[in-house]
């Protein structure tokens, strides 16, 4: 965490709003991530986005150290795109991805990836995808992970391992993947 | 140690969360196989295409103004939640204030005060109208004198107690 970002955490603390809205422009692409990592899907991390800043809103006067902001606020977005992930999983049956349907009109190598990449992220499972995110993406050691997932630190190293030997299975069409 | 053993240790060692000894274990291991080396690359490369890939993705432009506008929101609805409780706790208060003058002794010194209070009234009205304005003057004056004397008198006491005490 830089400074700026130390003094807007240690003031929204007191309930400065602007400096709440502040953080919110700092971290909003941070967490988007996260989310998109867990829910696959742009409109419900947009809704999930927001629910977890209120909720951290709401709660950040209990942060009792604000240099753990990053790992804290992860573990709000984490908890919050896995709950709604659960939710959702009982309304939707089968969930039809935009970006699917955009990738097999797209010939852009570039995009072909990215679309592969989420395609095989998303034949993971959510527990794979978020841990895989929180160590690749955002860089967390295992104990913050641990923290962040409420697991053993143990368990965070079997796992991450587990889901780079299944990302990797997949991207390589070892599963009957799509490539 | 086989491959298949070392998947956990590579994937650990690459994100350099082994201690000393596991270390030292897996650049032995690397150094003699071939496959553990290439197991190693493809977890970088994984990793490297998963952090590219989602280092591209950004949250929409307006989602602070959004987030704010509903923190207003919600502060809002707090605040009116609190007026609310603050008038139901009032009233609740002021009804049980009420109930417990009606009942408790003093409520009935305080009946009872208000009661004397309007008997004053009434008959210095009616001693008006009996004894004429001379007389009413007259006993009014005297009443003062006497209330003043009291009040001098009960000053001089407490001056005597207050002196003793501090002799």
């Amino acid at each position: 965490v830089n400074q700026q970002d130390l003094v807007l955490v240690r003031d929204s603390m007191r309930g400065d709003t602007e400096a709440f809205t502040m953080l919110v422009r700092n971290y909003k692409d941070f967490v988007y991530r996260i989310v998109y990592a867990i829910l696959q899907n742009h409109v419900d991390t947009e809704d999930v986005l927001q629910e977890t800043f209120i909720k951290a809103y709401q709660s950040i006067i209990g942060l009792r150290d604000e240099r753990t902001f990053p790992s804290w606020i992860a573990r709000i977005a984490t908890r919050t795109a896995l709950d709604w992930k659960q939710r959702m999983n009982r309304l939707r049956a089968v969930p039809v991805e935009l970006e699917q349907i955009v990738s097999e009109r797209d010939p852009n190598k570039g995009i072909r990836i990215r679309v592969d990449l989420e395609n095989a992220l998303g034949q993971m499972s959510t527990e794979h995808r978020a841990i895989l995110v929180l160590r690749e993406i955002h860089g967390f050691d295992y104990e913050e992970i641990a923290g962040i997932l409420k697991i053993p630190v143990g368990t965070v190293r079997s796992r991450l391992f587990n889901a780079r030997v299944r990302l990797r299975r997949i991207l390589q069409g070892e599963s009957g993947g799509q490539n | 140690l086989n491959c298949d053993s070392m998947g956990e240790f590579l994937s650990a060692y690459m994100d350099d969360e082994l201690n000393r000894e596991e270390k030292m274990m897996v650049e032995s291991q690397l150094r003699e196989c071939p496959a553990c080396e290439i197991m190693l690359q493809d977890f970088q490369d994984t990793s490297k295409v998963v952090y590219e890939v989602f280092s591209e993705f950004r949250a929409p432009l307006e989602v602070e103004k959004l987030v704010a506008k509903n923190i207003f929101t919600l502060r809002q609805n707090t605040q009116a939640r609190r007026l609310l409780l603050l008038y139901l706790t009032s009233g609740v208060l002021g009804m049980l204030v009420v109930l417990s003058l009606g009942v408790s002794p003093v409520g009935h010194f305080i009946r009872a005060s208000i009661r004397l209070a309007i008997a004053i009234l009434y008959g210095s009205i009616n001693l008006m109208s009996v004894v004429g304005n001379v007389w009413t003057a007259l006993i009014t004056v005297l009443m003062l004198v006497v209330f003043s004397l009291s009040i001098a008198g009960i000053i001089r006491l407490f001056r005597r107690i207050q002196s003793e005490a501090l002799s």
